[in-house]
């Protein structure tokens, strides 16, 4: 793979779209998963649209952070099972961007088509109008930073017993302060309080995330790799 | 020096010297500290009795970020200079740790009812102390969870190192967010504001508390080398036969 | 002497919080002091059974 970095990160991006798009069936399945676990809350519950209101934004939250986690063991599994990883770690691009284009198209297939899908969810909820542009901000927000909290815990499984509940174990409880933020920032725009605070607190937790996990995920990726 | 002790020989005669010592620091610690705790400190003039929890509480949750930051700097010092040593004094940290995490969580647990009317508050300082208790949990799992040890080793290692991100938000999230957990009253810059007559028993408490720490430190660690030994008798056994 | 002991005990009414509190922290330090001796004590006992088994098979 010659050719200047920019080239290479897109080529690495182009093919996981590619390789996303001929399994076609993935990303397909995480939203019917979110789907599924939002209506499974909404039977648990009950019909009563007062208490669904108010927990509609909790309820998002926990459904779109299981269905990354489920996502999130493909990240690397693939190229470790069949050597193309070691490709990766020799690319001239360093590994820390390579992981950074892998998190990418990983958001684009999983982490994007559920906040298209969230307000259609919100709508069966019963929440509020006013949290509905809040919920997509603190979506767009915290998503991307589930994917790159998650690629963390993908690289470090790889090659271990019972890697699924393991990855589980290992980047839920990281997933708690998104979440927490996320849905402060949702009730504070249905109880007619500045969503402002929240939604910063996300926007740094994403920087920051952006900043050290790509770097985490390629020191693991070469500990594995080795 | 750093050098000279990262020979396990050398570590392990030091140990052996170090752990009666450790053990009759911590036995005199915090048996002077109990009897300080709960016969001859006051009770508090806002919380009454309820105060003595504190000289279990507070060290302990110290003991939780001090026992995490070890576990950090080790697995740093394993990574980059591959040393056996530091990887063990990591693995042996770790249930110390979690241990000291789960009593910090439980006596704060006691100490909320009676104070605060509940058991648990999701504030900022309990979400993120019990965020380290699974730190601990995950960590203690991914160090076992590979059939190579090494790998194990170095997958934790590098977890251990993500999460000490989790050790300034514990520390700052009384000043950073208005939570009912009170702000720190001892470790501050223009000195403690605790009476002394409180001071002296949590000071024991917090002494007695490291010092116990060391000495599980120490027999981990000598048991820990031995299982290596016998595991590379193990190997070269099969493969002389 | 009895009084004593018994305003002692009753911590002005929070006594369960505190000796809960305190129990609970000594039973977790010393099982886990008493873990960590078995293990060292296990580790040892693997350790001479292996060497001594060299021995005898050098013999």
């Amino acid at each position: 793979m010659p050719g200047k970095p920019l080239q290479v990160f897109i080529s690495v991006i182009r093919r996981e779209l590619l390789l996303a798009i001929r399994h076609g069936a993935d990303s397909c399945m995480i939203v019917s998963f979110f789907l599924i676990v939002v209506i499974l809350f909404l039977l648990g519950v009950g019909p009563e649209p007062g208490i669904l209101s108010r927990i509609s934004a909790g309820i998002i939250w926990v459904s779109a952070l299981l269905s990354v986690m489920l996502s999130m063991d493909r990240l690397f599994q693939p190229d470790y099972e069949d050597g193309s990883l070691d490709l990766l770690i020799l690319s001239s691009l360093p590994l820390e961007l390579i992981v950074l284009a892998k998190i990418f198209s990983h958001w684009l297939t999983t982490g994007f088509p559920l906040i298209i899908i969230s307000p259609l969810l919100a709508l069966f909820l019963n929440m509020g109008t006013p949290g509905y542009s809040t919920l997509l901000i603190a979506l767009v927000l915290g998503t991307p930073t589930l994917s790159l909290v998650g690629a963390i815990g993908a690289a470090l499984i790889l090659g271990a017993r019972r890697s699924g509940v393991l990855l589980s174990v290992l980047i839920l409880p990281l997933f708690i302060p998104i979440m927490i933020f996320g849905v402060s920032a949702v009730d504070a725009a249905l109880t007619n309080v500045s969503s402002k605070p929240p939604l910063l607190m996300l926007g740094a937790l994403l920087l920051t995330a952006l900043v050290l996990c790509p770097w985490a995920s390629a020191a693991a990726l070469r500990q594995a790799a080795e | 020096m750093f050098n000279y002790f990262a020979n396990p020989f050398r570590f392990l005669r030091l140990t052996s010297k170090l752990q009666p010592i450790t053990m009759l620091v911590a036995l005199a610690a915090i048996g002077l500290g109990l009897f300080y705790a709960l016969v001859e400190s006051p009770p508090d003039y806002q919380q009454s009795e309820t105060v003595r929890i504190m000289y279990v509480h507070v060290p302990a949750a110290w003991m939780a970020m001090f026992c995490y930051v070890t576990i950090a700097c080790s697995s740093a010092v394993a990574l980059i200079w591959r040393h056996m040593l530091a990887n063990i004094i990591a693995k042996s940290t770790a249930p110390i740790g979690a241990s000291f995490t789960f009593l910090a969580l439980a006596t704060g647990s006691l100490w909320g009812k009676p104070m605060w009317g509940a058991w648990w508050v999701w504030d900022a300082r309990l979400t993120s102390m019990l965020i380290l208790f699974f730190l601990y949990l995950g960590y203690i799992v991914l160090y076992n969870a590979f059939d190579d040890q090494s790998r194990g080793a170095r997958a934790a290692a590098i977890l251990s190192i993500v999460g000490v991100i989790n050790i300034p938000i514990i520390k700052f999230s009384v000043d950073w967010w208005n939570t009912l957990h009170q702000p720190a009253s001892v470790i501050k810059i223009n000195g403690p504001t605790v009476h002394p007559s409180m001071l002296t028993p949590l000071m024991l408490m917090a002494v007695g508390y490291m010092a116990l720490y060391f000495w599980l430190l120490f027999i981990r660690t000598r048991a820990e080398l031995n299982i290596n030994k016998v595991r590379k008798m193990l190997i070269q056994q099969t493969e002389t036969h | 002497m009895l009084d004593f002991l018994t305003s002692f005990m009753n911590m002005g009414g929070y006594g369960y919080y505190i000796w809960g509190a305190f129990g609970l922290s000594a039973f977790v330090l010393i099982t886990l002091i008493i873990q960590s001796l078995k293990f060292l004590e296990s580790s040892e006992t693997q350790l001479h059974s292996l060497k001594e088994k060299e021995k005898n098979n050098e013999t």
